[in-house]
């Protein structure tokens, strides 16, 4: 683990494919032509590792996008912020960024109409806090100077020297799972599409992991992790799922979150947001990698995917449905009298 | 600070001998809020009501928790107590501590630390009560009945008699129903028809009554006093108004297919009326079976139509129209007992049901009332009956009793044994059941007569040579018994009507797991459905005779025209309301709602200087159960449920949590 280390190898690039330049180029010509009025799209992060959300809003600013392996974060909920404005705002989405807008479309909080979906297909992006971690525990206080995938393997320049991490240890989780890495549907597309590569299948084994320990012991650890939890509310605040006008979280009357930081308090907090997002989940794992603390709430969303398509048999619950399974009525439902 | 008042039932020694209400009135004194609690024998009573109407005086009551039975029992008794003591009628919570605790409960301690803590709960919950106005919706007199058999006739006839406008909507070309395939009735053997037609003629004639036959309810909106229901009237493919009913078209057409009527055992013309003494008396023509429309050819009568009647344009008609009223009498259909493979499967002809031995034996049936068994017309010299067929059989997946055929096999065997002198019947049978007026004198006057009746079901039956072989056991006399006929009549039971789920979907009722449409409480009210405004008449609520159908349907034109005797109904103001300025108008609460009381609005408001608008989310009180699925499934706690708030909830998990 953490990146063999290599001596120090000519002049790294970093990423910058042929799909940056047609992407900006497309971005620009929208712009211009009055098709969008803004383009959301990446831009340079403060490291190397990460990316940043780039809005932007002149056809001479589109230079600026990005596109590589570290854009790792979902553009989708940056919609929401757009709907009061007239006018339609160009997005560059991933597959499974998709599956975020859809949710946001499907919850009736972003109109389709007014957004232009730009795909691109993704080889796997980068998950930097992961990678920060295992450079850290290497070097303590380890910095990043360059950092770009060639062939697979993620090759990091830090102060220190060279470090590579093939790729099952620098993807995110959610890549792993990765059935088709090309959206569909969109507007336009940009760039090739790319291979799928043997995606890990959805058979719940983090969940089995957890359901396994015995009740003490279960409670426990779940009590180890909400312990950690700082209330910062991101995981919520990237969630697509996550969209009410005011959400119940912020409200004081009625308090249904009193501000006590209690365990207690702090179940009612993670259960509420979980069966907030149950049956509505795209099982993006965003509240998961913005967590600063790192709790695995993918565990928590799981765990009722699981239950959700055993009882309902959906069978892929992340994707958004025209009739969700615990928003429905139906005559048949055995509990209706 | 609320002023709370708590009263305690013993509700005699049902809830006081479990419960130590003494400990219990001392707990609730501590609770916050509560300024006077109080003791009663049974609060119910007409003093224990009058302490409630002191309490409230004497101590400024404004809030008021009754500890006693369910609510169901006595919420409303309590409301209308506090009320006639000046306070708002929803100001009151009642904590259900007999069901919920000194009827489940044996240990005392236990049950007494239980209903301190339901009394918590109720108190904690009644400090967010608010008072509540019922709202008053109109109601239009019109009803609609659905299904044009006895119990459809009865209901429409007794609530246009009470001077309300009803239309009948029937499926077929004719009213009458199974009532009209019957024969004779048990157990007084009136002839079937001679006692129907007299009111199908009455529904033809009522000035009240519109009467809409070949006709179906294909889609039923609004709710109680204001649904909005669409009937398609199918075509004809004749002019009513023209229509004489002479019968020169059904006597010249020149085809023929088997008649439903008759169960196939007869035939009837394609453009035909389904028995002689149908009301409409005007015909229909079958389209599907009608060489005109499957060739361009034949026009035969048309031609011979002295009226100009006939017309082959007709297009089925879309009729939208208001009712404040709906009784679904839609009857039944007969078990199918092709399912009894040990009972020939269907497949052999003189193997037959009870239906099918109506028409056999009635004097305008195919046989002209003559017994003749179907495969080659002999005469029987001997017939078998089984009773429970697609009855009380777990196996077939039907666990109830039928209700009619024990009678209706005695019938029969009268009948085989005055039509057929000498004829040998043998009726096999689990139980009889004859719970009616006249039912057991006449079960005995059939064995009287020489029918011989034998306790036992049959393993099965085959055919040897001419004759069929009825294999079954006697249980009484604990032995194998095979017996020979002729004939095998199969008392096969009452099933709901094959659509049935599929109209009380569209009319919003419950049913049970048969497709019986669901009355709102089995004893108690038992013609009501739990839809405000949609009643119950015969045997699509569960199998039934002819009386108890037409009580039933009586019983549901009164609760009709009790309902019409009113300018407007007064509604529960139990029901959701939005928070529109925090609905997101994701409106996730539509398709959870089962009785479709949710719909969307566009509401404008200014944000930020400018005038914007957005859509959210609206209850129509008038459909509103107040079931509260939408308050669940709403996220935002937009979707509030009146009596049952956000606020109050959460009062009372705190209240039980603490």
């Amino acid at each position: 683990m953490g990146g063999e280390l290599k001596t120090a190898s000519g002049g790294m690039t970093g990423v910058r494919s042929g799909v940056g330049s047609e992407l900006a180029e497309r971005a620009a010509g929208l712009l211009a032509g009055g098709e969008v009025r803004m383009f959301l799209g990446y831009g340079a992060g403060r490291t190397p590792l990460r990316v940043r959300p780039r809005h932007v809003l002149r056809p001479e600013a589109a230079g600026g996008l990005v596109w590589n392996e570290f854009c790792a974060p979902s553009l989708a909920k940056y919609l929401l912020e757009e709907q009061e404005e007239e006018g339609r705002v160009g997005v560059l989405v991933k597959a499974c960024d998709l599956r975020a807008v859809k949710r946001l479309v499907a919850d009736r909080r972003v109109e389709r109409e007014r957004v232009l979906l730009v795909g691109v297909g993704c080889p796997g992006v980068v998950d930097a806090g992961k990678v920060e971690a295992l450079l850290a525990r290497a070097v303590p206080g380890e910095m990043v100077e360059e950092a770009g995938v060639r062939d697979g393997v993620l090759v990091v320049q830090t102060r220190s020297g060279v470090r590579e991490f093939p790729r099952e240890e620098y993807l995110l989780e959610r890549c792993l799972h990765c059935e088709d890495p090309n959206p569909r549907d969109v507007d336009l597309f940009v760039g090739p599409e790319v291979a799928p590569w043997p995606a890990r299948p959805h058979d719940y084994a983090e969940v089995a992991e957890v359901a396994a320990l015995g009740a003490a012991e279960r409670a426990a650890y779940w009590d180890r992790q909400f312990a950690r939890c700082l209330r910062c509310f991101a995981c919520r605040n990237v969630c697509p799922a996550c969209s009410c006008r005011e959400c119940c979280f912020d409200v004081w009357e009625p308090m249904w979150l009193p501000r006590e930081v209690s365990v207690s308090e702090q179940y009612m907090f993670h259960f509420t947001r979980a069966f907030h997002v149950a049956g509505r989940c795209v099982d993006c794992g965003e509240c998961e990698r913005v967590c600063p603390v790192g709790i695995p709430l993918m565990k928590l969303n799981r765990a009722l995917q699981k239950e959700i398509a055993e009882l309902f048999g959906v069978e892929r619950p992340w994707e958004p449905q025209e009739k969700e399974p615990l928003a429905m009525y139906t005559p048949d439902d055995p509990d209706f009298h | 600070m609320k002023r709370i008042g708590v009263f305690l039932c013993h509700c005699g020694s049902n809830i006081a001998g479990t419960v130590d209400i003494d400990r219990l009135q001392e707990a609730v004194r501590r609770m916050p809020g509560v300024v006077y609690v109080e003791q009663n024998k049974y609060t119910c009573s007409e003093p224990g009501q009058e302490q409630i109407r002191k309490g409230i005086k004497e101590h400024r009551l404004d809030r008021v928790v009754v500890a006693a039975c369910s609510p169901r029992m006595h919420e409303n008794t309590f409301r209308r107590t506090v009320e006639s003591a000046g306070l708002n009628p929803y100001l009151l919570e009642i904590a259900n501590v007999r069901e919920h605790c000194s009827w489940v409960h044996k240990d005392r301690e236990e049950a007494t630390a239980k209903a301190v803590d339901l009394v918590r709960r109720a108190v904690a919950k009644v400090v967010f009560n608010r008072p509540l106005q019922k709202a008053r919706i109109p109601v239009e007199k019109r009803a609609l009945v659905i299904g044009g058999g006895i119990a459809g006739i009865q209901a429409a006839l007794d609530i246009a008699d009470a001077g309300h406008e009803v239309w009948l909507v029937e499926k077929e070309p004719s009213i009458g129903g199974r009532m009209a395939q019957l024969d004779k009735t048990f157990p007084t053997l009136d002839c079937s028809l001679c006692i129907l037609t007299p009111k199908m003629v009455d529904v033809a004639q009522h000035p009240n009554i519109r009467l809409l036959t070949y006709s179906q309810v294909e889609n039923v909106g609004g709710y109680v006093g204001n649904f909005e229901v669409t009937i398609r009237k199918r075509a004809r493919s004749v002019d009513e108004s023209k229509c004489t009913g002479c019968g020169s078209c059904w006597a010249k057409c020149p085809h023929k297919v088997p008649s439903e009527f008759d169960l196939g055992l007869g035939q009837r013309k394609v453009i035909y009326v389904p028995f002689p003494q149908a009301v409409p008396n005007k015909p229909v023509i079958d389209r599907e079976h009608c060489v005109y429309f499957k060739t361009g050819k034949c026009r035969v009568c048309e031609r011979f139509c002295p009226a100009g009647a006939i017309d082959f344009t007709q297009e089925d008609e879309l009729i939208t129209e208001r009712f404040g009223a709906i009784v679904a009498a839609t009857g039944f259909d007969l078990f199918d007992h092709a399912r009894y493979g040990e009972y020939g499967a269907g497949q052999d002809p003189d193997i037959i049901s009870g239906l099918h031995f109506e028409r056999l034996v009635n004097a305008s049936g195919p046989t002209e009332g003559k017994i003749k068994r179907p495969s080659d017309g002999k005469v029987p010299r001997s017939v078998a009956f089984i009773t429970c067929v697609g009855s009380r059989d777990d196996h077939k997946g039907i666990s109830y009793c039928s209700r009619v055929c024990c009678m209706y096999t005695a019938k029969h065997a009268i009948l085989l044994s005055e039509k057929v002198p000498g004829c040998r019947s043998y009726v096999f049978y689990m139980d009889m059941r004859t719970p009616g007026k006249g039912y057991e004198e006449f079960y005995k006057r059939s064995q009287e007569m020489g029918t011989q009746y034998v306790r036992g079901r049959v393993a099965r039956i085959y055919r040897e040579g001419d004759h069929l072989v009825v294999q079954g056991e006697d249980t009484l006399l604990g032995r194998k018994v095979l017996v020979e006929a002729d004939m095998v009549v199969l008392a096969t039971g009452i099933t709901p009507r094959r659509d049935a789920g599929e109209l009380a979907r569209t009319l919003g009722i419950s049913y049970d797991q048969y497709a019986f449409f669901n009355e709102a409480h089995p004893k108690l009210r038992p013609v009501e459905t739990n839809t405000a405004g949609i009643y119950l008449a015969g045997a699509c609520q569960g199998p039934k005779d002819i009386p108890d159908a037409v009580a039933q349907a009586s019983g549901a034109a009164a609760k009709v025209t009790a309902m019409f005797s009113k300018d407007t109904l007064t509604a529960d103001p139990l029901i959701a309301t939005v928070n529109e300025a925090i609905c997101s108008g994701c409106l996730w609460c539509k398709p959870i709602c089962p009785y479709r009381a949710i719909d969307e609005k566009i509401i404008t408001e200014r944000v930020r200087g400018r005038t914007v608008s957005r859509r959210v989310a609206t209850v129509n009180a008038g459909l509103c159960q107040g079931c509260g699925a939408c308050t669940v499934a709403c996220r935002d706690g937009a979707m509030n449920l009146l009596g049952f708030s956000n606020e109050q909830v959460l009062a009372e998990v705190e209240a039980l949590c603490r």
